[in-house]
């Protein structure tokens, strides 16, 4: 168990490095995506800087927790897209019939798809995270572990997501639209304070959409620590995650068997 | 150069006409897009709902203008086509020569075809978000009598646009990449364009920048003249869209000229 | 009366160099260095109305240059040029109502939209009046037999179909001359049948001069009456296609087949291909040798069988026309 759980990290880390090397290649177009996306992002700030010079607090949440939002969720992104960016384009791949490849390797297939991927420009998201990070909280190196778990954990959270979006496309056939949209709407709602949100739109973002999970519960646990929510957190990730391998492999079943109509495969 | 004369502009008519035809055909495809508009406009009456109550107002607008003043600013940026990128590949591969030699302006044939277009996905943005926006937020108060006026700032809107997004493409002629431009545009319409809120709530320094650059007429001017008409935010804006128009026209012109004298020269 | 007329068309190309390495890009920055690349050297040529006419070149050979200056896309470097009375890059807008153009890949069409659409645009385009308008599509649709597809959206065309409507848009204002430049490029043979054959109707019926550019040897031989052949910006050959045939159609290959095999066969006058106990197979040159003399040696020789006697394909002589010096004093060696 332990040797297996070493060797599939070990796993992770070779492909990450495989695929930051062959970001490097292109040097200057890796640093200009880089700076981009981290200007990106610090646009989106902007409109809460405007917006909280005009309101003192939005339910108890100040511009600093905005941006410890703002910080644990682009953190939290960037895990998804820089470790398992092959989450993102998982329906297509099975749209396009180019599982073969990966059932064909003695690695476990979901694994293997989620990690041939890294999306470059997510490191201008990292680099964005850590720098918004250290503005807000007064970083000791405890607090920093504590961040680096939890955007892990946020990250894992959404690759699960992502999976569960993209397995639609088992059962649904074509399906790549509907998947992107949901992903999309995961980060979107992560990327605003859930105090503005009413209580029913919450149960759905602590459930159906988790973005609770991406960011609201971390940054809760960032401001105000207690350790059932750090247990709370832990376990939605853990659980998400085998619910998503769960799902993926009966709809890999279906695959196999050829139930699936294989759409644009000869194309 | 002549661009327009007596009946000549019924071809440009005709141009624009076949490109909302030609858009028809996607019209599904951008029903389907409209879902992003839906799930912003989702949170911010929330947001609005939240942060205003009531009665609360910020730059004058209440929550429910602030719902309805971001579908019209976020309908104009989600309309706006992609011809400009058609148009710097064009460049970029020295095709934009064989439009030179059929007798219509290249400036005015696009022109022509991004009307076509944007009407298209003007009309189902609009749709698809008003419907929504009445149904969480209640109906926008319009006041039918100035109508007309709103709808000439929209237009004056749609050609500023239109020459903003054609002057950045038109760099393509001396760079060889337009992409980060493009970008830049697009942050720059974010903030100076007052997508979210009205420039109006912006700290004094960057309220400055926004009125002297031609975006706010493009975007915050018109939405809020829908939600919250006043004849001197009228004058102000139709004085600044003027000025921008002709200013744009002006540079587009130019920099089209120069640029085709180096296609002359130097080949495709 | 000439409808093109051409006198030493020259154009030159300045194109920057650079030394490679990031020094190198600073210094091209600075002090840009050129290199001219002259892509057409001088030349001249008339076309008469009514004619229909190949201009071939291999890439690169300066056609598309000739082709994009004779429509006002280029300006020259030096030389001068009238179409239809008028200097294309002075007149750029008024020539194209009275010239049409249909270039390879770049098309008139709208993608989604039947042709049908695209042609009424360009109508209005071309500025037509409505009534002509009408009356001109119907007898458009009739010489190129569009009829059954001509409301099916252009996306669902075979290239073919497209290309045949490619054409038909351009001609709708009645053109007095037409450029084509690689019209049958990526076609099917049938397709390609079908092409020629409507473009030779278009040349008949309506008189139009047509300028057409290709790779393509087929287009030449079953369609032009004249080919102008271009070669590194010079124009090396300008004839008429039978000229071509007459006189740089002077080999001949022959297949003959033996009744008993002749391992001791001697030809004088021929280069042998080929030798086997069947047969014998050898090419030669009409122009020093007749083939009476040549099959005379050979009969007195062997028994023969069959005999058979083929001309060499369009394309074999023109890629022998390349082979040929360009020019006075130009030794091109193109393998």
């Amino acid at each position: 168990m332990f040797t297996e759980a070493k060797r599939a990290v070990r796993f992770v880390f070779q492909y990450f490095s495989a695929n930051l090397q062959s970001a490097m290649e292109y040097r200057g177009a890796f640093l200009s995506q880089v700076v981009f996306m981290f200007i990106n992002n610090l646009m989106l700030l902007f409109f809460w800087w405007v917006l909280f010079t005009q309101i003192e607090t939005l339910n108890g949440w100040s511009f600093e927790h905005v941006m410890l939002l703002y910080a644990v969720a682009s953190g939290a992104y960037a895990c998804q897209a820089l470790l398992f960016g092959g989450s993102f384009t998982l329906s297509r791949a099975i749209a396009e019939g180019r599982l073969d490849f990966y059932l064909a390797l003695p690695k476990p297939v979901l694994l293997h798809v989620l990690i041939s991927r890294s999306a470059a420009s997510a490191w201008g998201d990292l680099v964005f995270s850590l720098a918004i990070f250290a503005l807000t909280a007064a970083p000791s190196p405890g607090l920093l572990l504590a961040f680096l778990i939890l955007i892990f954990a946020g990250g894992v959270v959404m690759t699960s997501f992502a999976v569960l979006a993209n397995s639609l496309s088992f059962w649904l056939g074509q399906s790549e639209q509907l998947a992107d949209e949901l992903i999309e709407a995961l980060l979107t709602f992560s990327l605003y304070p859930e105090g503005i949100f009413s209580a029913a739109t919450r149960f759905v973002l602590y459930t159906v959409i988790p973005a609770g999970f991406v960011s609201y519960l971390p940054v809760r646990i960032l401001t105000d620590f207690t350790l059932v929510h750090v247990v709370l957190m832990i376990l939605f990730a853990l659980g998400l995650a085998l619910l998503a391998r769960l799902v993926f492999y009966l709809g890999l079943k279906r695959y196999e068997s050829g139930n699936l109509v294989v759409i644009n495969a000869t194309e | 150069m002549q661009l327009v004369s007596g009946g000549a502009l019924r071809k440009y008519v005709r141009i624009a006409e076949i490109s909302f035809t030609n858009r028809v055909v996607y019209l599904a495809d951008h029903f389907a897009s409209s879902i992003f508009l839906i799930l912003i406009l989702f949170i911010f009456s929330q947001l609005w709902k939240t942060v205003l109550g009531p009665s609360g107002e910020i730059a004058g607008l209440d929550s429910t203008a602030m719902l309805w003043y971001m579908l019209f600013t976020e309908t104009i940026a989600l309309s706006i086509p992609r011809a400009h990128y058609l148009v710097s590949e064009e460049v970029k591969s020295g095709d934009v020569a064989y439009k030179l030699i059929r007798p219509y302006s290249y400036i005015l044939y696009y022109f022509a075809a991004y009307c076509g277009e944007f009407a298209v996905r003007a009309a189902t943005n609009l749709s698809v978000g008003a419907a929504f926006a009445y149904l969480t937020m209640g109906p926008l108060t319009v006041n039918w009598g100035k109508f007309g006026w709103v709808l000439l700032g929209f237009a004056l809107a749609t050609s500023i646009n239109f020459l903003v997004c054609f002057c950045v493409a038109l760099l393509a002629f001396w760079l060889e990449e337009t992409r980060p431009y493009f970008w830049i545009l697009n942050k720059m319409t974010f903030i100076f364009g007052g997508l979210l809120v009205p420039v109006e709530a912006y700290p004094e320094g960057l309220r400055r920048i926004s009125y002297l650059l031609p975006l706010r007429y493009s975007f915050s001017a018109p939405a809020r003249l829908v939600v919250d008409f006043d004849y001197s935010l009228l004058w102000q804006m139709l004085a600044g869209q003027l000025v921008w128009t002709v200013l744009l026209a002006a540079l587009a012109a130019v920099m089209f000229r120069k640029g085709v004298r180096r296609v002359h020269v130097h080949g495709g | 009366m000439a409808v093109i007329d051409v006198n030493g068309l020259s154009k030159v190309f300045r194109a920057k160099t650079k030394e490679p390495g990031l020094r190198g890009s600073v210094r091209a920055l600075l002090r840009p260095t050129y290199t001219e690349l002259g892509a057409v050297k001088g030349i001249s040529f008339a076309v008469e109305a009514g004619e229909l006419l190949a201009f071939i070149g291999r890439n690169g050979a300066g056609k598309s240059t000739t082709i994009k200056m004779l429509t006002g896309i280029l300006n020259p470097t030096a030389g001068t040029a009238q179409v239809l009375g008028l200097v294309p890059w002075e007149s750029r807008r008024q020539l194209a109502y009275t010239i049409g153009s249909v270039f390879g890949q770049k098309s008139q069409l709208w993608y989604h939209l039947p042709a049908l659409d695209s042609f009424r645009l360009l109508g209005s385009i071309y500025e037509i009046p409505h009534r002509d308008l009408a009356k001109r599509l119907d007898a458009v649709v009739e010489l190129f037999e569009l009829a059954e597809f001509i409301k099916t959206p252009v996306r669902k065309l075979s290239l073919g179909q497209r290309m045949r409507c490619e054409i038909a848009a351009s001609i709708l204002h009645r053109p007095q001359v037409i450029f084509l430049d690689e019209p049958t490029i990526g076609l099917d043979v049938v397709a390609k049948l079908k092409i020629r054959e409507l473009i030779k109707r278009l040349n008949e019926e309506e008189n139009t001069t047509i300028f057409l550019t290709s790779h393509d040897a087929g287009d030449i031989e079953q369609l032009c009456k004249r080919v102008i052949v271009i070669n590194h910006g010079e124009i090396i050959l300008d004839t008429s296609t039978s000229y071509l045939r007459h006189n740089y159609l002077t080999t001949r290959i022959v297949n003959v087949k033996f009744a008993e095999p002749c391992p001791g066969l001697r030809l004088s006058n021929a280069e042998i291909l080929k030798h086997t106990e069947k047969g014998v197979k050898f090419r030669i040159n009409t122009r020093s040798t007749s083939i009476e003399d040549v099959l005379g040696e050979l009969f007195a020789q062997a028994d023969t069988a069959d005999i058979s006697v083929e001309e060499p394909a369009m394309e074999e002589v023109i890629r022998d026309i390349y082979r040929r010096p360009a020019g006075e004093g130009e030794q091109d060696a193109v393998s």
